[in-house]
């Protein structure tokens, strides 16, 4: 099965929890026998390379300077579309595309319509538990990104009980196609792996 | 080639008129049709308006624009353009690929450069005008973030047309484009617009007396347009010409202080903001007007100027961009100085005082609308490019034209 990860954050580019958590799907998934691609954005190159097995592509942002995360995300995810496009023309497509948070799910939204590949969210955490319900304009901008996301992913993860309840509760049409896996619990990757298998066509 | 298919995206077209950018794009996509160019044009949805519109070979549809609320305006141009986007894929599927993807502007760059890498098909742009000549320089991350935008827009584009010469060096200058992948075609007017207009004394009366002479200006009410330099030329006009009025058509967050500044010099009664006026009101008030007055600070091209010389009336411009390519000083019309309202004042008072000077450049305007900036013209120039570019990317291995397949 060939799996395309979109996420902001991968080793050596470490923020937060993302980064590593993205890593350690990949490795898992790699070492499984899943043809892994990840796109992912690096504050200082762009360019592929092989690691581990796992084909990754950095893409930078052409737009350096940004008022808020939105914007630098929104221009960032023409660098996900180029590469994503070049993988459908160049390798004959894949089976699944898992992007991490609102912020790589952007260049999936256009596309969802149109491409008929099977797409799965993962959020860590969503804009209304960061901002403690006390959403900005910024924030209601993040929050309508993750709420349409959601309507059009075949799958959404929650990797927190706390994600987990506050999608059932803002979006309660997305609970039939809602998970939760914690990545305290040792079967995390297999439960994604089964994921993966029931909205893919090969599942 | 059969048929020539363009998507065409821009975030203003009739009834959205916000500046000039909605009359180029429904005049050049209305002539464009007419010479057999199949065209979809994508742009933002405005109350009353139909989503979709069939117009011959060309189809407008309206995006859902107003999503979600958002921080600040490029916020909300990269929500919209999500949508935008989305409507894009949806129309390359329906006509089963397209030849051209043609975007007006930064405001729809994102989706123009995702169609053109995910149909792999080649990217016309029109820069109309650049952050940085709108702002004299770039003084924020704000303006320094669209800026970068405007420059990936022509980074990204097969070729970058230009409305004006001006307009040209300064993308140059500004994004160090290749010269030689830049075209300039100038911006046109109807010139039959004004066919079935005249000055009629009952509704002249609302803007001035009848012995009055209307010295009109039309134009956003920003600091770029100097607006405040013919103020300031009006007490020195109204000493030798007391029987001058001047009219000043448009809107704009700079008319407080515009209005301010004319009481400080004593003019206000003899200075009309009539804020924003309708197509035909416009029209008629070019055709009383003695002269029309454009004195900008930047002006990539300055189509106000030739929809005053279709209509017949005398102008004066500042030498500065667009605007001084247009006018050749003392043929079609006067060229003052930018910025000096003592040049300004001494062009008014000879036009006001030289009626068969003014007949003189009303002639020669004219003529030269008709000469150069006809729509058809433009728009057979514009359809020579995407030709052209069609046949030069045909010998790419890269170009599709189509989505891609999914296994």
């Amino acid at each position: 099965m060939r799996i395309v990860l979109l996420t902001t954050e991968f080793p050596p580019r470490v923020v937060g929890e993302l980064s590593n958590m993205v890593s350690f799907i990949a490795r898992f998934l790699s070492n499984n026998g899943f043809d892994v691609s990840i796109i992912t954005f690096d504050d200082w190159r762009s360019g592929f390379e092989v690691k581990s097995g796992m084909k990754v592509y950095y893409v930078s942002n052409k737009v350096s300077f940004h008022v808020n995360p939105f914007t630098w995300a929104s221009s960032l995810s023409c660098e996900y579309t180029r590469i994503l496009s070049d993988l459908l023309w160049e390798k004959q497509g894949f089976d699944i595309i898992h992007a991490f948070e609102w912020s790589a799910a952007l260049p999936l939204i256009p596309l969802k319509d149109v491409i008929p590949i099977p797409y799965v969210q993962s959020f860590l955490s969503l804009e209304e538990l960061r901002s403690h319900s006390n959403l900005s304009l910024l924030g209601q901008t993040i929050k309508w990104v993750e709420s349409f996301s959601s309507s059009l992913a075949d799958s959404i993860v929650a990797h927190s009980e706390a994600t987990y309840s506050m999608i059932r509760a803002l979006y309660p049409w997305c609970v039939k196609k809602l998970h939760l896996v914690d990545f305290n619990d040792a079967n995390a990757v297999e439960k994604i792996i089964r994921i993966y298998k029931e909205v893919s066509k090969l599942g | 080639m059969d048929r020539l298919r363009v998507l065409m995206l821009s975030w203003e077209y009739p009834p959205r008129v916000i500046g000039g950018l909605a009359t180029h794009v429904k005049h050049l996509t209305d002539e464009l049709r007419k010479i057999g160019v199949e065209i979809t044009l994508l742009t933002c949805n405005y109350p009353g308006a139909p989503e979709t519109e069939r117009i011959e070979n060309m189809t407008v549809k309206r995006v859902e624009s107003y999503t979600a609320p958002t921080p600040d305006f490029a916020s909300w141009v990269l929500l919209m353009n999500i949508n935008m986007e989305r409507e894009a894929v949806k129309t390359v599927k329906e006509w089963g690929g397209i030849d051209i993807v043609h975007a007006h502007d930064w405001l729809v760059a994102k989706p123009a450069i995702s169609i053109k890498h995910l149909c792999r098909v080649p990217l016309i742009s029109t820069i109309h005008s650049t952050e940085h000549g709108r702002r004299h320089g770039l003084y924020s991350d704000y303006q320094r973030m669209i800026h970068q935008i405007e420059w990936w827009l022509t980074y990204e584009s097969w070729k970058v047309v230009c409305c004006s010469n001006y307009m040209k060096e300064e993308v140059v200058r500004f994004f160090n484009t290749p010269p030689d992948k830049i075209l300039v075609i100038p911006n046109g007017v109807d010139k039959t617009q004004f066919d079935h207009y005249s000055c009629q004394r009952d509704f002249r009366s609302r803007y001035a007396a009848d012995q009055e002479k209307i010295i009109l200006f039309v134009g956003r009410l920003v600091p770029e347009k100097g607006v405040n330099v013919l103020l300031g030329a009006m007490p020195s006009v109204l000493n030798s010409h007391p029987e001058a009025k001047l009219v000043v058509v448009g809107e704009g967050y700079y008319k407080e202080e515009l209005m301010r500044i004319a009481g400080k010099l004593s003019i206000s009664p003899k200075v009309y903001f009539t804020g924003y006026v309708d197509d035909d009101t416009l029209k008629m008030l070019y055709k009383c007007a003695s002269v029309a007055v454009f004195p900008s600070l930047y002006e990539p091209f300055g189509i106000v100027a030739l929809e005053a010389m279709a209509s017949g009336v005398p102008i004066i411009v500042s030498d500065v961009g667009g605007l001084s390519e247009i006018v050749e000083d003392n043929f079609n019309g006067l060229k003052v100085e930018a910025n000096n309202s003592v040049s300004l004042s001494r062009a008014i008072c000879y036009l006001l005082d030289n009626p068969e000077a003014a007949e003189r450049f009303k002639q020669n305007a004219f003529k030269k609308v008709i000469e150069i900036y006809d729509w058809r013209s433009i728009a057979e120039r514009t359809r020579e490019l995407y030709l052209r570019t069609v046949q030069e990317a045909r010998g790419n291995p890269w170009m599709r034209g189509n989505l891609p397949a999914t296994s």
